[in-house]
């Protein structure tokens, strides 16, 4: 039942006892704007709840959001939860921060002031969003060009972001460029423009886009992957410089994306697109990379020295589309270099949209966070796996009090609380909510 | 029961305080319910006995500029085929039936396609009272190949039936990925079908297939091919086809540039000659193109000009003093007679009036139908018509975070009504909103 829904029912109780003496409340009755609930109810998020309720938070209420542009970043004392506003809707083209504390308060947003301009007509563009130890965070956002120029060839910009302290957000983000103007990368044509992703590791902080162009030695239109190198403490910024140049995507769709970025002591595996993914390991000893091809609509978990570990979902069904039904189970797959394709385990159903989340953790069983097999799960699961052999243990499943569909969800770990926030959608509204649970395994 | 009937209950209680609900138009119910004394035409109630002077016929989210086109009907009147490649559970090709009167058919799907990619569709009418439809589709998640696939769909089909739809002819090659697939082009002479589109891998290449039929299905008679220019990208490779006589065509390639090539009796494509402006049509030995200049910032609006040029795009006539607001496509001219119609051009920024333009060779640039729009919704592409001495004139527009797709038939004026066409009485120009979509963005293949 949705708290709306609850208030009504509420309000209905409240009328009750005038006629028929004391009723019987629901587990979410109402609403409490003003703090206040009927005995055995607390007031939780603005609804009243019995005491161990987890109540979803309310993080935004937007006219639209592609599910792809929710991020959930890790802060010591909290989380960041960041959005996408599209040139074409009220707000316009921007990046939203906002601050969801370990005790599920949520900050004012906080516009990334980047000024990166969009073509209402086209795409919208991609970004990505890293946190550097520092506490500055990292923004790399490519589009097609404006309407005005003449050019064909994508842009990419990547900006340097100083959020507030934690409880000034109203004094707003600074946004520094990183470098002087904005990148112009090859393409293909139409529609050839890539989603950039950033890789961060003690080795630096590399961001890479992968272009499109006509090979006119070899008569063939290719995709290679653009690394860029960025210097996180710049003084000033710098012209943006293709740091190296890698073949990749043979014999595959070239005019696609950069999924996932999974670094590793000695390299990076680079994931390239979500729906025909292949796995670009590039190693920093300058040896040759190595392409392998994954599973149609495999998601990238995570690598370790020598082998990446990926999850193939459940099978789409009807026009398979992203928004349709799937069936059977996931798979946890491993490719070790050298060495065939193995299944780890099958574990519960998997929708790739919205994907799954995978937190790894030292030393702890990593999580997976995922609403399951269908895009209108009222229940969001948590489950521990075991990343050597693929054992899965049900850990909880969080309440989402509500059957909208969802467009997109992502989660994150901070001072042994999980933040699990999602993106439920109907005509013409999206709504950002999340919930805090305690971190499975973390003693705290 | 009347479908107006389901309205009773809510009119009643309307009835008791006697009110007028007065000439002006309002919106129909999703059901096409209207009160007693109106009717639903073109989603608007009307009342009995009145015309409403613009039809619209219904909303939509999208149909791309290059994919309207303007037809004979079977039976007298046009036919509008479009295709909504954006609105969620709708996607596929619709026809809707303009009388020469001015009403507006409901539109009705003629083939429908998957949710996931828009597919770029060419429309021809055929002899044997099919549309031959030229389509270009990508892969499901499971596929790889990029399809070419031409179909044959029954042209105004009983209504009793879902019209029958065959695919006459396949071609697939290596799907690339982006974000569309490139526009396919397709011309006919009634009995053959000529086929233009652009085969991304090994860095590009047009083909044009020449399709004649074969039984049920039809075969390929002959083709040509040429790679593409470096200046044409292998993704941005949209084929657009002129008949420039008997057993010639104009092929128009690209989309931030533009090549175009004569392609001879053989389907054999001559060099690709790039071209400063965008063309519009090609006719024998010259070209009609659209020619930008200043751009108002403020205004949102460029000043343009229609050029006659050599083949090469090159020594331009201008028709000048033109505008158009930013955002509008024209895309194409239709072939009429000796010449071309262009919509929508105006001099006034605002487009108060949609009006269609005719060219030829020996033609100035003359306004041979104006419709009054009755709205100031920013434009974004027309397509105009004519046939049997009636102008038939289609276009879309921005209302809200919406799109609407008006029709509007009114009688040719100026050098097509000077060559003796009947002048139809009294009729007043009478757009008709025919789709309209409701919109959470607005995708579109904008190149300006």
């Amino acid at each position: 039942m949705t708290a709306r829904l609850a208030a009504i029912a509420l309000a209905a109780a409240l009328l009750a006892p005038l006629a028929c003496g004391a009723p019987t409340l629901g587990e979410l009755p109402a609403r409490c704007s003003d703090g206040t609930c009927p005995d055995g109810f607390t007031c939780v998020h603005s609804v009243c709840a019995r005491p161990d309720q987890i109540v979803p938070i309310t993080v935004a209420d937007l006219p639209f959001l592609r599910g792809v542009d929710l991020r959930v970043l890790p802060e010591p004392e909290g989380f960041l939860v960041a959005w996408q506003t599209y040139a074409y809707g009220p707000d316009g083209e921007g990046f939203v921060v906002a601050r969801l504390g370990l005790d599920g308060s949520v900050s004012a947003p906080m516009r990334l002031g980047t000024n990166f301009a969009a073509d209402t007509g086209a795409t919208e563009p991609s970004y990505d969003l890293v946190r550097l130890d520092d506490g500055r965070l990292l923004l790399a956002v490519s589009a097609a060009p404006l309407p005005d120029d003449d050019a064909a060839e994508p842009r990419l910009a990547a900006y340097r972001i100083t959020l507030p302290s934690p409880g000034n957000e109203a004094k707003g983000a600074a946004a520094e460029p990183v470098w002087t103007a904005e990148a112009r990368l090859s393409t293909a044509g139409y529609g050839a423009v890539s989603s950039p992703r950033f890789a961060v590791s003690k080795a630096g902080v590399q961001l890479a886009y992968l272009s499109t162009r006509v090979d006119e030695t070899a008569h063939a239109t290719i995709a290679e992957l653009d690394v860029f190198t960025i210097d996180p403490a710049f003084k000033s910024p710098v012209v943006p410089t293709i740091a190296a140049t890698y073949p990749a995507r043979a014999g595959l769709p070239v005019a696609v994306g950069v999924a996932r970025a999974l670094p590793i002591v000695g390299g990076t595996y680079w994931i390239l697109d979500s729906a025909r993914p292949s796995a670009l390991f590039v190693s920093d000893a300058a040896d040759a990379p190595v392409e392998t091809t994954l599973a149609r609509l495999a998601i990238g978990l995570t690598a370790s020295s020598g082998s990446l570990t990926y999850l193939r979902p459940s099978t789409r069904t009807g026009q398979k589309l992203p928004t349709d039904p799937v069936a059977g189970p996931a798979e946890i797959h491993r490719i070790s270099q050298g060495k065939p394709d193995v299944v780890l385990a099958g574990i519960v159903p998997v929708r790739d949209t919205p994907g799954p989340t995978w937190i790894d953790r030292p030393a702890l069983p990593s999580l997976l966070i995922t609403p399951g097999g269908d895009v209108d799960a009222e229940q969001i699961g948590v489950y521990s796996i075991d990343s050597a052999t693929g054992k899965t243990t049900t850990v909880s499943f969080v309440d989402r009090l509500s059957s909208r569909a969802l467009a997109g969800a992502g989660a994150a770990v901070s001072h042994g609380k999980l933040a699990i926030v999602w993106a439920e959608e109907s005509a013409g509204s999206v709504t950002v909510r999340a919930a805090i649970v305690g971190e499975p395994g973390s003693g705290l | 029961m009347p479908r107006s009937a389901r309205l009773l209950p809510v009119f009643a209680v309307l009835a008791g305080c006697s009110p007028e609900l007065g000439a002006a138009p309002f919106a129909c119910d999703q059901g096409g319910a209207c009160p007693d004394g109106y009717t639903c035409q073109s989603t608007v109630c009307l009342r009995d006995g009145d015309h409403q002077p613009v039809a619209r016929a219904e909303r939509i989210v999208w149909i791309n500029s290059g994919e309207m086109y303007w037809m004979a009907g079977l039976h007298g009147g046009a036919a509008l085929i479009v295709n909504d490649g954006f609105t969620p559970g709708a996607h596929g090709i619709y026809e809707l039936l303009v009388t020469a009167a001015g009403d507006v058919s409901a539109p009705r799907l003629l083939h429908g396609y998957g949710d996931e990619f828009p597919i770029a569709s060419s429309i021809v009418a055929l002899d044997d009272g099919h549309y031959g439809a030229a389509t270009l589709r990508f892969p499901d998640v499971d596929g790889d190949d990029l399809t070419l696939d031409v179909l044959g769909i029954e042209r105004e089909a009983p209504a009793a039936r879902a019209p029958v739809v065959t695919s006459l002819y396949t071609e697939t090659t290596p799907y690339l990925g982006g974000s569309e697939p490139t526009y396919v082009g397709a011309a006919s002479d009634g009995k053959s079908l000529d086929v233009a589109w652009t085969l991304p891998t090994a860095g590009g290449k047009v083909e044009v297939l020449h399709l004649v039929p074969n039984g049920a299905a039809w075969k390929l008679a002959r083709s040509g091919s040429q790679p593409l220019p470096p200046e044409i990208l292998p993704l941005s490779g949209d084929c657009l086809l002129y008949r420039t006589a008997p057993d010639r065509l104009t092929l128009r390639l690209g989309f931030e540039r533009y090549a175009v090539a004569s392609i001879d009796e053989t389907s054999a494509i001559g060099p690709l000659t790039l071209v400063p402006d965008l063309p519009l049509f090609a006719f024998s030995s010259t070209l009609l193109t659209l020619r930008y200049g200043a751009h108002d910032a403020a205004a949102e609006t460029s000043a343009v000009s229609y050029a006659l040029t050599n083949l090469l795009g090159q020594k331009p006539i201008d028709d000048a003093g033109y505008t158009l607001q930013d955002g509008i496509e024209p895309f194409t001219a239709v072939a009429h007679d000796t010449g071309a119609l262009i919509a929508p051009i105006s001099r006034d920024p605002a487009f108060p009036r949609l009006d269609v333009g005719f060219r030829s060779p020996t033609t100035p640039l003359t306004t041979v139908a104006s419709i009054d729009r009755g709205s100031t919704d920013r434009l974004y592409s027309a397509r105009g018509f004519v046939s049997d001495s009636k102008a038939y004139v289609a276009w879309t527009s921005f209302h809200d975070a919406r799109m609407d797709l008006w029709i509007a038939v009114t009688d040719p004026t100026g050098p097509l009504a000077a060559k003796g066409a009947a002048r139809v009485a009294s009729a007043q120009p009478s757009p008709r909103r025919a789709l309209s979509w409701a919109t959470p963005r607005l995708p579109s293949r904008s190149s300006r």
